[in-house]
């Protein structure tokens, strides 16, 4: 009906959808809206099994645009996306699920993402719009967490790992996701799917970029027991991620929060999902209602610590649900050393030429660490890290005034590029910027007042030396070999003397 | 002796600090090419430092934003946000009660801004006398607002109103703007979820021991280093941290979506203070953001004497604990948790100033502080029923 001698389509949008004929609409009323042609783009919504009448709003719908409706036993979103791509005649493949609501720039900003050469996914945002239904504090802190997120992978430096990948809003080659085998359509992943094709695409070296421009608005109905379930969903489907890519048991949540897990409660996760299995039903059944009784009371603080136990117990059990006993909980979290991640070599980089040169040559190279040198000093080392994207010049920035920042700042002080040796002794100098390494970094709860506090501290502790007799040593810098006299370290000083 | 307040650009140093005779140290404000970065607390012997030694002593003593911004200038990254359209027009508002010298000195620092078209009100709360009107008079780009309910939060509901343009930047009648100040504000109003903008406070003077201490239990700073608030980064019942009200910019729309001021809250009523902190808390709560910018610099007068001090501290715990109490009153059991953490936090202070522990606080600001605490959960009701007489 729409195949009137309309040019092939340039992009192909899919979007899966199951029970949500209100807000599929809404989707597809704003895809009428699109400042790109609509005669180049099509789209195929592929029905996962609904029975709220999706498909009959599907075959009255007037769209501007060619749509093409595929109907299929309900098997989850991978199952649909792949199912709706082969059939795409598109280029450009644009996966969009059906409660995002594109703006009007979506479209055309995801192909011109796609204009610069190379083979990427483009990731766009798509935060929870406020809804006057969903006011409650829980809703806050989802709309908090997402947006969190996109101001994340919003900066400049931002290095992409496999767990940024979000399928929401997200565009790639045709080409390059028929080479990758389109998404993993194991049962199992009813959750991170994203994750997973992450995980190839890093692997394979597509690269992953963020357009803030593909801008849509994402009518959230998640309520607190669906996100709990998905928690276990989200730990069944890691437990198979770590199965299937051993290199990558290191970054996901069991291993990490079982590291840092206290013993008791180690102790407390043996007990009760196995020996104990009443309590964790009982849990199941009361920490709904506790969750919305502390939220009446407004108990934000301690509404916070039960939801995180509860999520972290409700993706526990699934990781239980996979793993079945405690010995294989061990063997997962302890025999990731069998597949230790070998790195590629590191490269060695030097400052000397300014970072853009730097930039210019890990962009070049693309390795997985670096080394950083300044001269005759090391600055440091960024280590390797699995599931991450390769290092480029765009990292390095903010990698130097984050993590190293610190090191790079000693190593300028030492080659006397901060202020020349006749004014001021370099070691000196270095001392004092180390000595206030503990105040880095960005602004956390009332340290700005710490750190103003223990500058007054310091100069009092000057004043109360100067009114001392003074030493007969003097305090020439003369020979960096003598023992020097450092200027007291500001931790020492906040503290009693 | 004193500390002198010095305003020193480390890519612009004079020669040397001379004729500083009366004071031993210096707060300096350390900018880089004119922004304002960090500072550094030296000490001045003989009131003066000259040449090399004077950029030894700054780098020696700068704080860790001063060398983040200088890493940033070195390796010339790119700023982070720069902000692509034009920002949106403000209206600059000074709510004063019968203090015309300061409000001439924060006046005559207003009309140094640079003109981007804004508006400006004075808005005087409840005078005893006409000296305001007369001043306003002679600042022709100046209108002259007269409220007659007390109150300053009654003072800057009614500046909300009178104000013509969008955002609506408040400063006190005793402090005075940077020349870049109101830009530095305005720029961060590109994403629609910010709600108010708040900036960095330097004190104007350091003469006496008084305003020494007030600076150093922190004064009106919340640091160099740019924040930006929500509820998932900070508790809403600390709304202080995000600022204060001598140097905020709201959005007017604000009122719209979580309410005006509140009349009980602030100088002028039982409660002594906290409207701007009840505002933040409420801005938080509903999900918006705040951001601190610290290059939005202005410059505060800290009260003088010590009997003023020790009001001034006390008055903030009266109006924070009035703030929990409200509220509490109004089903927030996390308030009651607030208040706990308080005590438990500062019981130890109060200790090691009973035991006059070196570097401890004076022991009368915190007993101060302690009657303010006492007496705060009573300030709400009473100036609940004030503002309700006052309605009559």
């Amino acid at each position: 009906m729409t195949t009137k001698t309309s040019p092939q389509p340039i992009v192909s949008i899919v979007i899966p959808t199951h029970n949500r004929c209100a807000i599929l609409k809404r989707t597809l009323d704003a895809l009428n809206q699109q400042t790109f042609p609509a005669q180049q783009f099509e789209v195929l919504v592929v029905v996962d099994g609904g029975r709220d009448g999706t498909s009959e709003m599907l075959r009255g719908y007037q769209a501007s645009f060619p749509l093409m409706v595929i109907e299929q036993a309900s098997q989850g979103a991978a199952a649909a996306r792949n199912r709706g791509t082969a059939q795409a005649k598109g280029s450009l493949l644009l996966f969009l699920d059906d409660d995002v609501v594109p703006r009007p720039g979506l479209v055309a900003a995801h192909v011109a993402a796609h204009q610069i050469q190379g083979r990427h996914v483009g990731i766009g945002p798509y935060p929870p719009v406020i809804q006057s239904s969903l006011s409650s504090y829980f809703h806050a802190k989802v709309r908090g967490w997402w947006a969190a997120k996109f101001d994340e992978l919003q900066q400049p430096g931002h290095r992409f790992s496999y767990q940024d990948l979000l399928s929401g809003n997200m565009s790639i080659e045709a080409d390059t996701f028929v080479h990758l085998g389109g998404f993993n359509t194991n049962p199992i992943f009813q959750a991170h799917e994203d994750y997973e094709i992450g995980i190839r695409l890093i692997q394979s070296n597509v690269a992953i970029r963020f357009v803030p421009e593909a801008v849509s608005d994402h009518y959230e109905t998640m309520n607190m027991k669906r996100t709990l379930d998905r928690a276990r969903q989200e730990g069944r489907a890691d437990i198979t991620i770590g199965q299937q890519y051993p290199e990558l048991r290191s970054t996901l949540p069991v291993v990490t929060s079982f590291e840092s897990m206290k013993l008791r409660y180690q102790a407390a996760l043996l007990i009760f999902p196995f020996l104990w299995s009443s309590f964790g039903r009982g849990l199941t059944k009361v920490s709904v209602p506790i969750l919305r009784g502390l939220e009446a009371l407004k108990l934000s603080r301690y509404w916070d610590q039960f939801y995180s136990f509860c999520h972290w117990y409700w993706y526990w059990w699934g990781v239980i649900d996979q793993l079945k006993n405690w010995r294989n909980i061990a063997a997962f979290v302890r025999n990731r050393e069998d597949y230790f991640y070998e790195p590629e070599p590191m490269v060695e980089i030097s400052l000397d030429q300014g970072w853009e040169k730097a930039a210019q040559l890990l962009d070049e190279q693309r390795p997985a660490g670096a080394k950083i040198w300044y001269g005759h000093q090391l600055v440091g080392i960024i280590s390797p890290q699995p599931g991450f994207e390769p290092l480029q010049g765009r990292h390095l920035g903010a990698i130097l005034t984050t993590t190293l920042a610190v090191p790079l700042l000693e190593a300028l002080a030492l080659e006397g590029i901060v202020a020349p040796s006749n004014i001021i002794n370099k070691y000196e100098l270095a001392e004092a910027v180390k000595s206030k390494s503990r105040w880095f970094g960005p602004s956390r709860f009332s340290q700005m007042w710490y750190e103003q506090y223990a500058q007054w501290n310091h100069l009092q502790a000057i004043k109360e030396k100067q009114s001392e007799p003074p030493p007969n040593s003097t305090s020439s810098w003369s020979s960096p070999l003598e023992k020097i006299n450092y200027p007291e370290v500001y931790s020492e000083i906040s503290h009693e003397k | 002796m004193s500390t002198a307040v010095l305003d020193l650009d480390l890519n612009n140093l004079p020669l040397e600090i001379a004729n500083q005779r009366e004071y031993d140290r210096a707060l300096v404000l350390l900018r880089l090419d004119g922004r304002p970065v960090g500072q550094a607390l030296v000490s001045l012997s003989g009131g003066r430092i000259d040449g090399d030694d004077l950029r030894k002593v700054l780098l020696l003593n700068a704080d860790s934003a001063f060398w983040e911004n200088w890493l940033h200038d070195y390796l010339a990254l790119p700023a982070a946000a720069c902000q692509a359209g034009d920002s949106p027009k403000a209206t600059v508002a000074v709510c004063t009660r019968d203090r015309p010298e300061d409000l001439e000195r924060c006046l005559n620092a207003l009309m140094q801004l640079p003109d981007d078209g804004q508006e400006f009100i004075v808005v005087d709360n409840h005078p005893s006398t006409d000296l305001t009107r007369q001043l306003v008079e002679k600042y022709p780009q100046v209108r002259y607002v007269r409220e007659n309910r007390p109150g300053l939060n009654i003072a800057r509901n009614s500046a909300l109103r009178e104000a013509a343009n969008d955002i609506v930047v408040f400063t006190d009648d005793d402090a005075a703007p940077d020349p870049n100040w109101l830009r530095a504000l305005l720029r961060n109003f590109d994403d629609p979820r910010t709600l108010c903008v708040t900036g960095l406070t330097m004190p104007l003077e350091l003469e006496t021991e008084a305003q020494e201490w007030f600076q150093r239990l922190g004064g009106f700073g919340r640091g160099f280093k740019r924040m930006c608030l929500d509820n998932n980064n900070c508790d809403p019942l600390m709304g202080w941290v995000a600022g204060a009200g001598v140097n905020m910019a709201l959005r007017k729309s604000a009122v719209e979506l979580i309410g005006p001021f509140n009349d009980a809250f602030d100088v002028g009523t039982p409660t002594r203070g906290g409207g701007d902190t009840d505002l933040f808390i409420r801005i938080l709560s509903a999900g918006y953001r705040i951001i601190y910018e610290p290059e939005a610099l202005n410059w505060h007068r800290h009260r003088r004497t010590w009997p003023e001090l020790r009001r001034q501290l006390f008055g903030y715990e009266v109006a924070g604990f009035a703030i929990w109490t409200c509220y509490l009153f109004n089903g927030n059991w996390d308030a009651a948790r607030q208040m706990v953490e308080w005590i438990w936090r500062e019981v130890p202070t109060l200790a090691k100033s009973l035991l006059r522990r070196p570097n401890c606080t004076p022991l009368d600001i915190m007993a101060a502080r302690f009657c303010g605490a006492a007496l705060g959960p009573w300030a709400y009701p009473y100036s609940l029923w004030s503002v309700h007489k006052g309605n009559k």
